[in-house]
C-alpha cells in the first residue's frame, strides 16, 4: 500500500511540469515551427503585441520612443521584431545553461531601469500562450512552455 | 356694422335652401327612372363581370403554365457553385493565411482577421459576415458520410462533430477555442459507437475549425472542417492522425 502512495506521489510530481532539460528541447522544437519567417514572422509579432496591449493598455506609455501607439508602425513593427528575435536567442540555447544564463543577465540589463510592473509580463506570457497555439494549429503543450516562459521571465526581471 | 352681418348671414340661409331643394328634385328625378333603361345597365355591367372572369381564367391558365417551368435557382445553390469556383480558380492564399475576398484579391495572416484592427485594404478582415461566430455555436453539429483511407477498418458510416463549448478572448478575439467530440458508429450491428472528445478553435481566416485531442486523452484522431461551400452550413471536414496531419478519412458535412 505504501509502495503505491509513493508510485503515486512520485507520479504526481512528474506530472508538475517543470522547464527541465526533455521540456526545453520540446519548447524549442515547438517555437521552431511558430516562430516562422518572413512575413508571417512580423504577423505573429503584431498579434502577440496587440494581444498584449489589449490586457495592459498602459504599457503603450513604456513604448512611446518605438511608436507604441501604433503597432502596425514600421517603427513598432522593428522593435516587435526586436522583442521576437531577443526571446528566440533564449529559447534556442535554453538547452545550454552557461549561454543562458549570459543572455538573461544581458536581458535584465536591458530591462533594470525602464520599471516594468510584474503584471506586464503577466500580459506578454498570456498573450504568448494564445497567439501560439493559434500559429501551430496542432501538438503544443501550454505546461511546458508555462514553465519555460517563467524561468525567462524570471531572469528578465531578475527577481 | 350689423345690418350688414344680418344681411350676409339671410343670404347664406337663402343659397343654402335652394341647394337643397335642387338636391331633392334630383332625387325624384333618379326614382322615377325608366325600368328597361334600369335592366339595359345591369346588363352590360353583368357582361363586364363575364369579361373580367374570363381574363381571370386565362391568367390563372398562364400562372398554371408558369408554375410548370422550372424555378428559379436556389441563391443556397449559387453560393455553393460559386464558392465550388472559387476554390478551383488556385487565389488560394498561401499557409497562415487568408483571403480579404472582394474585387481586389489580398491575402493577409489569419492570426489578424476579426481582431477589430482592419488590415485588409477593404476591410473585409473585420466584416460581420467574415466574423460570423455561427460555425461555434454550441451544440452545432456537423454530420456526413465518413469515408476511411486509412487508420480504420471500417464501410463507410455517419460522423458527427458536435461543438459542446466555445470561448472566445477579448483580449485575442482572432480565434474562438471550442471544445467538441467526434463520434461514429464501429459497429453496423451493435450500433457501437465511439466518442472522441476534441479541443481546438475556429479560424476566421480560413473558415477552418482545426480539433485534435484533448488534454490528457489518447492522441488518435483529430478533425479539420474547412466551411468552403460558401456558408457556415456546410463544410469539407479530414479526419486526421493528429500529430502528421496524415488523412484518416473524409466527410462533407452539413449542420443539423
Amino acid at each position: 500500500m505504501k509502495i503505491v502512495i509513493l508510485v503515486l506521489a512520485f507520479v504526481a510530481v512528474a506530472m508538475a511540469t517543470e522547464c527541465d532539460n526533455l521540456t526545453r528541447l520540446k519548447v524549442k522544437s515547438q517555437w521552431r515551427r511558430a516562430y516562422s519567417h518572413g512575413h508571417d514572422r512580423e504577423d505573429f509579432a503584431q498579434a502577440i503585441w496587440r494581444a498584449i496591449f489589449a490586457q495592459v493598455p498602459d504599457a503603450r506609455g513604456l513604448f512611446k520612443r518605438v511608436h507604441g501607439d501604433d503597432t502596425s508602425s514600421p517603427e513598432f513593427e522593428a522593435h516587435a521584431l526586436r522583442v521576437l528575435a531577443g526571446f528566440d536567442i533564449v529559447i534556442s540555447i535554453l538547452d545550454q545553461p552557461a549561454a543562458l544564463k549570459a543572455e538573461l543577465d544581458h536581458l535584465e540589463h536591458q530591462h533594470d531601469n525602464r520599471k516594468i510592473p510584474d503584471n506586464y509580463f503577466d500580459a506578454f506570457k498570456t498573450a504568448l500562450l494564445h497567439v501560439l497555439p493559434a500559429q501551430l494549429g496542432r501538438c503544443w503543450d501550454r505546461d511546458a512552455w508555462s514553465a519555460c516562459f517563467d524561468l525567462i521571465a524570471h531572469g528578465v526581471k531578475g527577481h | 356694422s350689423f345690418g350688414y352681418l344680418w344681411q350676409r348671414q339671410v343670404s347664406t340661409i337663402a343659397i343654402s335652401v335652394t341647394m337643397w331643394y335642387v338636391l331633392l328634385l334630383v332625387g325624384l328625378a333618379a326614382a322615377a327612372t325608366d325600368p328597361y333603361k334600369e335592366r339595359g345597365f345591369k346588363y352590360i355591367v353583368s357582361n363586364q363581370k363575364l369579361h373580367i372572369n374570363q381574363l381571370l381564367e386565362e391568367l390563372h391558365e398562364l400562372e398554371e403554365k408558369f408554375e410548370k417551368l422550372s424555378p428559379d435557382v436556389d441563391p443556397k445553390d449559387v453560393r455553393h457553385i460559386r464558392a465550388r469556383i472559387h476554390s478551383l480558380e488556385h487565389d488560394e492564399c498561401p499557409r497562415h493565411q487568408g483571403q480579404c475576398g472582394g474585387d481586389v484579391p489580398q491575402c493577409i495572416n489569419d492570426l489578424l482577421f476579426c481582431d477589430g484592427h482592419k488590415d485588409c485594404r477593404n476591410g473585409r478582415d473585420e466584416d460581420p459576415e467574415v466574423c460570423s461566430e455561427a460555425v461555434t455555436h454550441v451544440g452545432s453539429s456537423y454530420t456526413g458520410l465518413a469515408t476511411w483511407s486509412s487508420c480504420e477498418e471500417s464501410r463507410p458510416h455517419n460522423a458527427v462533430v458536435t461543438i459542446t463549448a466555445s470561448q472566445r478572448k477579448d483580449f485575442f478575439p482572432a480565434r474562438i477555442w471550442v471544445r467538441a467530440v467526434l463520434s461514429f458508429e464501429i459497429d453496423e450491428h451493435t450500433h457501437r459507437i465511439t466518442t472522441i472528445p476534441l479541443r481546438g478553435y475556429y479560424n476566421f481566416g480560413r473558415r477552418a475549425l482545426v480539433l485534435g485531442p484533448e488534454r490528457g486523452q489518447k492522441a488518435i484522431y483529430g478533425v479539420r472542417c474547412h466551411f468552403d461551400l460558401g456558408d457556415d452550413d456546410h463544410a469539407t471536414c479530414h479526419i486526421v492522425n493528429p500529430a502528421s496531419l496524415h488523412e484518416c478519412g473524409h466527410f462533407t458535412a452539413t449542420r443539423y
